[in-house]
């Protein structure tokens, strides 16, 4: 196993099977890949790509593979009637959330003036000159999104066994080291050091989204990073988490956080309406919900 | 293969020069060879003339136009274009401190003694 750090999180990288050299190689190779990724698409490095589109005032041309994220962006943010969206930006940033999550560091004692609702669908996105046109009060994050798509991007580098683990979005190629399975433990979001769920998962990328972890004080109040956009505020759910299990971590990582907002009824719905998904929902009663056809693995809580 | 034709030397030829030509050729030689080795010993001296400094505009001249990008109307900034990690100048915002972030470091994680598992939480 190798780590690195990047996107703010721990990144694992799991190439069962082959020798230390090899292994620390293909890491290399994807820390390339997550710190070029952050490089062009994070909100807070004044320097990306991304920030700059965040400070133009007009039209402005981005590079193919920026337009390219943009686009899918709008396709989840169509299928999800708009509980996908990453034009909440402005919100997090009004919040305190305008730099990297440290424990402590975004506490303030009270929001800034919450700016002007916009939404993501208001971009214009011009396929023939590939520029991008934003509302001025809009700022875009595209972190959970990019987050998994690196992943996925990334382990297509190996042959399979083969596992990119950024931060608990997942990429899990092959059968896992014996052939039997990658085993992924479902984190308790009540009590981070036990182990919910054990799920065995083949050729399969899984994400969690919950409001256990980036948290900060705004005055008396306690803030989270999952906005819902219907509110411009903190996501309030009766979900306490959702774990979703799908082809790609990018997929994922939108349908968990999406599921989240839409809490435990309508989370139901949309994750049952398509068989090749998986989920784990964890309500706030504690309670624990399978969903779709998912392997369970003994938990090994030592 | 051929060879392409040589020009052939009569043999015993010789160059009829008087001794005034014999003379004006070596101090043409010897003319060309001091200047070649003055020029490589001071390069800079021989070929860039001492630099005078920038005329002052006449202090009627209309200034250059030069405008910041965020000055101009909306409506008439063009579209830019730049390469990943580069950043447009703006006259408000700060200049970034770093442009290139050298890649993260990999570090080697013990392997654990039980099979590899992979814990999935919101991060």
């Amino acid at each position: 196993m190798q780590t690195f750090r990047a996107m703010n999180t721990d990144v694992t990288v799991v190439a069962p099977g082959r020798d230390d050299v090899v292994e620390r190689t293909l890491a290399a190779e994807v820390a390339a890949i997550f710190e070029a990724s952050e490089r062009r698409f994070s909100r807070f490095r004044a320097d990306s790509e991304l920030s700059r589109l965040n400070r133009a005032d007009g039209p402005l041309v981005v590079s193919p593979e920026l337009f390219a994220v943009l686009r899918r962006a709008r396709a989840y943010t169509l299928a999800t009637h708009g509980l996908f969206d990453p034009a909440i930006g402005a919100e997090l940033g009004a919040l305190g959330y305008d730099r990297s999550f440290a424990p402590g560091a975004l506490d303030r004692a009270a929001p800034s003036s919450p700016p002007r609702r916009a939404r993501f669908a208001d971009v214009l996105l011009d396929d023939a000159t590939g520029s991008v046109t934003r509302p001025r009060e809009m700022q875009i994050d595209l972190g959970g999104l990019v987050k998994g798509r690196t992943a996925d991007e990334a382990a297509a580098l190996a042959e399979p066994p083969f596992a990119i683990d950024a931060g608990g979005d997942a990429v899990l190629r092959g059968d896992g080291p014996d052939g039997t399975g990658w085993i992924v433990d479902v984190e308790d979001p009540h009590d981070a050091s036990r182990v919910l769920v054990s799920l065995r998962l083949r050729s399969r990328a899984v994400a969690t989204s919950a409001a256990n972890r980036r948290r900060w004080r705004v005055g008396r109040e306690v803030a989270h990073h999952l906005i819902d956009p219907r509110t411009g505020r903190p996501a309030t759910s009766d979900l306490a988490q959702v774990t979703v299990v799908a082809a790609t971590a990018e997929l994922a990582d939108v349908l968990a956080k999406t599921a989240f907002l839409l809490g435990v009824n309508q989370a139901r719905e949309l994750l049952h309406a398509r068989s090749e998904l998986g989920a784990v929902l964890v309500h706030d009663t504690g309670a624990v919900e399978l969903i779709g056809r998912l392997e369970l693995a003994e938990v090994d809580d030592a | 293969m051929t060879d392409p034709p040589r020009a052939r030397v009569k043999p015993g030829a010789r160059i009829g020069w008087s001794s005034l030509e014999w003379r004006a050729y070596l101090a043409t030689a010897l003319a060309t060879v001091y200047a070649g080795v003055w020029l490589a010993a001071a390069p800079s001296a021989a070929s860039s003339p001492a630099r005078e400094p920038p005329a002052e505009p006449p202090a009627n001249a209309p200034s250059a136009p030069t405008v910041w990008l965020e000055d101009l109307p909306a409506a008439a900034r063009p579209s830019i274009a730049i390469p990943p990690g580069w950043v447009l100048a703006s006259r408000t915002a700060p200049a970034p401190q770093s442009v290139v972030a050298p890649a993260p470091r990999v570090r080697a994680t013990p392997r654990p003694a039980r099979p590899i598992r992979i814990r999935t939480r919101s991060s």
